[in-house]
């Protein structure tokens, strides 16, 4: 069921280009979708479905494990947080994503590329860096607020990393790509007319954002929403970095629990709740990254 | 590269050990075959990663990296080949947690042979079954004290966490006492405690007024409390380098640190961070032999090998460790004995963590303490 | 004359180096429906833009009611706009999409429904008040521009190339009933096409736009009869332009030499020596050689070198000389074939002339017999 529709979609994107005579009813661009679906198996779905088993079989077989998971209330406080800083962030990335994506729009052809490529470049910086550089920016001794002392806007320099704001920070500048680029590619296929129309039907431009722009941008916005929430819950590195030991979310309890308090029942089950979750997100909501990927009209 | 790189021999180690713990006597082997084959997992293609370990000719090391590799490399390693020259010894720096420690026993392929670890990790690990017996044979228990040594591990060197303080900031009334170390208002600045809870409940009670010889059981809720008074002024370190950098960037002004990394900052900085071994949390070094591992004769060996009081002493020079054998306390040079937590002056100042303790509490008392830091 | 309704007064606007208005000028008058005619390029949105508020004049002004609202905002215009291509809001219903200028001027809901209503009937679109844009026909669409533009009651229409992406055959119902529609709202139009049959259809007055400049304003007869440009003449249907030299005779009356022929006019002289001379395809009569002749005594003799059929009429072109001419007749029970001899008359009523140099305007147009009709 997987495998050919992984085929199917493979092919449309190695074959709309390039036809390549087929061997034997297999043709190259198969061979390399199967290869590609085989490696995926044996690094992602293997390792994946013993964690799921291992959930239901240690300590001892059965679903205890997820019966106490729901009692336990050190898992209810990391699940909290998580899902509060989440949602801030998501919130957050969303708010800046879609005014970067229509100052893009709005912006002239070449200002434009500068800053999509501003966009994009940090996808390129791992995120190890883009946090060390996060902490030397700043830290009390960092950058910022150095220069806030020496202009006198501050007389003691304030915390703002390695608190929750550090790692808001972190996550959201991690994912303010992700976030942009389908809003961008959704606010680029509205009718640019439409806000001007509506002006002259009598709507403030308040109104011409609120009752025309927004909702017509609003796919993209879902995208986003959808992409950055998935993200954020499993963030690990940001929180561990920039969140001072105080911001213990899933993932990075996930890691304590396998490698320092050996409870591989809390971490298995924890680990295959977040599957389902994420994968209830994905079946839920898959459409709207279609949409968001899917080419302009003209 | 991701937030979400997850460590990859994890996932194979998960995998080793369902296989190991579906063989035992919890587990249907059946049953579980069963259910990875409905998941479309065929039981052939568990071992498809490579081995990491080589030949039986080798003995491999798991340290913490660091200025650990170069140290044990010239010392200990050195003086095991001139012994032994059929051994190679080799070393994996990736830092052996009790995870990877469990997950390498449970699968049929332990590529560790012997893990720098401590006292309290012997027993939690030993009696889980994870760990090899002190194979009496080759290793003279005798050489260190009765308290010291336990059935899995023979104690290594001396180490612990001290009061570590910015020297310059505190002038001539440095924190003396966990007690200040708590007193946010006299001593000013932001704390560092390590995000691990062993060594931080004992620095707790001790500031809350515990006699030192009434610690143990610990008053864990008492402990957790008063970790709570500081939280929000405290950074709680995953790693002891962040912990040295947020001392000498000035962000923390006292930290409670592993004394050789403390050592290290004191150089570092000209002084300018300093540390003593009042109060200190002592904690005993101990290297664990994994079950089943390739090479466990050799592997005690090497822990024989690191009793040597000559050894020791280097290592106290290289590394801050404190020589445990009391053979070697004669041989450490007296300008030496400050920094060493061994020495007996230093011994009689500070508190010597119970292991017994924590081998029966640590993974249900680490789970609250992250409790705490994460409310 | 009063102040009118709307001025616009020596708009210039420019994109970079391109000059896409320059200096314009137009009176509209209340009630009125005007049309901007010209070719795709010609300025016409770009007029309409700056009507609508969604672009400013780089100089010009434009007043209503002597009210200076260049620089007004559009939704403080009441000016109804049906966009080229309709602009409907994709996202709302047929009902939402006329409901629109209402709501955003926060009326009463109950009145919303009653004007929503109303302009839905008017227009004919009651049966599709719950679909979405993408789920009309483009006439469809087309109605609910229009009803959603004129659902507030506007001070003007503004209308860009409405028709242009519909069929012939639904434009002419759409063009009847925007002329219906006109009347029995009274609203002012200004309307615009590159269309000119459509524009000759439906206006009461048109202005004929090209390069940014205005080339003519006028009724559509007087623009029919007696364009004052090369271009107008051109641009609005079938033409012949000849060149020919004025001349006036001893009684004051104005004729034409032309290819060895003199050809008499109808009016009096404007000037003389060279021009254009223009003659409708329809003002020519053809009569085969052979038959009896109309009695007209300006006879030219040519050849057909091509017939080509239309219907209800058919288009001969004739060669006389080294020139040739179009005429069009209609149903002819044996039309002339290529090769045949033929006689052709100008209706004298029906020439005019342009001065050579096209900046001249004719001072003809003063003295037309037209004029009066
Ligand atoms: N926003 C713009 N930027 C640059 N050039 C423009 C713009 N809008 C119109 N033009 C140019 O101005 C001229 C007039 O355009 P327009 O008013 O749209 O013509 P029409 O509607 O008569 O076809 C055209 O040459 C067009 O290319
Ligand atoms: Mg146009």
């Amino acid at each position: 069921m997987i495998l050919p529709s992984a085929i199917a979609l493979g092919r449309e994107f190695a074959g709309a280009r390039f036809q390549i005579a087929p061997v034997r009813g297999l043709s190259v661009q198969d061979g390399l979708v199967i290869g590609s679906v085989l490696v995926l198996i044996a690094c992602y779905l293997l390792p994946l479905g013993a964690v799921v088993a291992l959930s239901f079989l240690v300590p001892v077989p059965g679903i205890g494990n997820y019966w106490s998971i729901f009692q336990n209330a050190t898992v209810h406080a990391v699940v909290g947080k998580t899902l509060w800083i989440s949602s801030l962030t998501v919130g957050l990335t969303l708010l800046l994503g879609y005014i970067t994506a229509y100052a893009l729009v709005q912006a002239g052809p070449v200002a434009r590329k500068l800053m999509l490529a501003g966009v994009l470049l940090p996808l390129w910086i791992s995120v190890l860096v883009r946090n060390y550089a996060w902490i030397a920016l700043l830290s009390p001794g960092g950058i910022v607020n150095s220069i806030l002392i020496r202009w006198g806007w501050l007389d003691q320099p304030v915390s703002l990393v390695r608190n929750s704001f550090g790692v808001v920070l972190g996550m959201v500048h991690y994912m303010l790509p992700y976030a942009i680029l389908p809003i961008y590619a959704q606010m680029a296929r509205i009718d640019s007319t439409l806000p001007h129309l509506a002006r002259s039907l009598g709507a403030s431009p308040r109104q011409a954002f609120i009752r025309v722009f927004l909702p017509l941008s609003r796919p993209g916005l879902a995208a986003a929403a959808f992409l950055t929430s998935i993200m954020s819950l499993g963030f690990y590195l940001t929180p561990a970095m920039l969140g001072g030991g105080k911001t213990v979310m899933v993932a990075e309890f996930i890691s304590i629990q396998v490698t320092e308090t050996l409870r591989w029942d809390i971490a298995t089950t924890l680990s295959t709740l977040l599957l389902l979750v994420t994968g209830a997100l994905v079946w839920r909501f898959s459409h709207l990254l279609e949409l968001a990927t899917a080419k302009p009209k003209t | 590269m991701s937030d979400f790189t997850y460590d990859t021999g994890y996932m194979q180690h998960l995998e080793q050990s369902v296989r190991r713990e579906t063989q035992g006597k919890t587990v249907h082997r059946r049953r579980f075959l069963q259910v990875l084959s409905a998941l479309g997992v065929s039981i052939g293609s568990l071992s498809f990663l490579p081995s990491a370990r080589a030949q039986q000719s080798e003995l491999v090391v798991a340290n913490w990296g660091g200025d650990a590799l170069p140290a044990q490399r010239d010392i200990l390693a050195a003086e095991f080949v001139k012994r032994y020259p059929q051994i190679h010894v080799a070393f994996d720096t990736t830092g052996p947690t009790p995870g990877k420690i469990k997950a390498l026993v449970e699968s049929d392929n332990v590529s560790w042979d012997v893990a720098d670890r401590n006292l309290l990790s012997a027993l939690e690990l030993g009696r889980q079954g994870l760990l090899e017996k002190v194979d009496e044979s080759i290793v003279d228990i005798n050489a260190v004290p009765s308290q010291f040594r336990t059935e899995w591990g023979v104690g290594s060197y001396f180490f612990s966490f001290v009061i570590t303080y910015d020297a310059v900031r505190f002038g001539s009334t440095p924190p003396r006492t966990w007690k200040d170390f708590w007193d946010l208002q006299t001593f000013k600045g932001k704390r560092a405690l390590r995000n691990n809870v062993e060594g931080v409940l004992e620095s707790a009670l001790l500031a809350d007024g515990v006699a030192p010889d009434k610690l143990y059981p610990l008053n864990v809720n008492r402990g957790l409390d008063k970790v709570r008074q500081i939280k929000a002024e405290t950074i709680f370190y995953s790693n002891t380098s962040e912990a040295q950098q947020l001392l000498r960037s000035g962000e923390v002004s006292i930290g409670s640190l592993w004394s050789t990394r403390a050592q290290g900052v004191k150089e570092d900085t000209k002084g300018r961070i300093d540390y003593h071994f009042n109060e200190g949390i002592l904690l005993i070094a101990a290297w664990n032999v994994l079950k089943g591992a390739k090479n466990v004769k050799d592997a005690w060996r090497w822990v024989a090998l690191s009793q040597d009081p000559y050894l020791q002493v280097a290592l106290l020079k290289k590394l801050g460790w404190g020589p445990i054998n009391p053979a070697a306390n004669k041989l450490v040079p007296a300008e030496l004995q400050a920094q060493n937590p061994g020495s007996p002056e230093n011994i009689a100042r500070q508190i010597v963590v119970d292991a017994e303790w924590y081998a029966r509490n640590y993974f249900e008392v680490q789970n609250r303490y992250l409790d705490v830091l994460a409310a | 004359m009063s102040s009118s309704f709307l001025t616009i007064d020596s708009i210039c606007k420019r994109y970079g180096l391109l000059r896409a208005l320059e200096a314009v000028s137009l009176d509209v008058t209340q009630g009125e429906f005007l049309t901007l005619l010209g070719p795709s390029g010609s300025g016409k949105s770009t007029l309409l833009a700056i009507l609508a508020g969604f672009a400013e004049p780089d100089q010009g002004i434009v007043r209503l009611n002597g009210r200076d609202i260049t620089r007004l905002a559009p939704e403080a215009r009441r000016f109804g706009v049906v966009p080229q291509g309709y602009g409907l809001f994709p996202h709302l219903t047929v009902y939402e999409n006329i409901a629109f200028p209402l709501r955003v001027r926060r009326s009463r809901s109950a009145s919303i429904n009653g004007r929503v209503r109303q302009v839905m009937e008017l227009l004919q679109i009651g049966s599709v008040k719950s679909r979405l844009p993408r789920e009309l026909s483009g006439g469809q669409q087309q109605r609910v521009a229009l009803a959603r533009a004129l659902s507030f009651e506007p001070d003007l229409l503004l209308l860009d190339e409405p028709m242009s992406a519909l069929d012939a055959l639904l434009r002419r119902d759409l063009q009847a009933e925007l002329v219906r529609l006109h009347r029995q709202v009274g609203t002012t139009f200004v309307y615009v096409t590159h269309d000119q049959q459509e524009a000759l259809a439906l206006s009461d007055r048109i202005v004929v736009l090209n390069h940014g400049r205005i080339e003519q304003i006028g009724t559509p007869r007087s623009i029919y009869a007696q364009p004052a440009t090369r271009f107008v003449a051109n641009f609005l249907g079938k033409n012949n332009l000849l060149q020919a030299t004025a001349a006036i005779g001893p009684l004051g009356r104005l004729h034409f030499h032309w290819n060895g022929h003199r050809i008499a006019a109808g009016v009096t002289a404007p000037f003389e020596g060279p021009c254009s001379l223009t003659i409708r395809p329809e003002a020519i009569v053809l009569t085969k050689v052979g038959h009896s002749s109309q009695g007209t005594k300006d006879r030219i003799l040519g050849t057909v070198v091509n017939h080509t059929f239309h219907g209800a009429s058919a288009d001969v072109i004739v060669a006389v000389g080294h020139e040739s001419l179009t005429v069009t007749l209609t149903a002819a029970a044996s039309p002339p074939v290529p090769g045949d001899e033929v006689w052709l008359a100008f209706d004298a009523e029906r020439l005019w002339c342009l001065p050579e140099a096209d900046t001249i305007s004719p001072a003809a147009s003063a003295t037309s017999p037209e004029l009066a009709a």
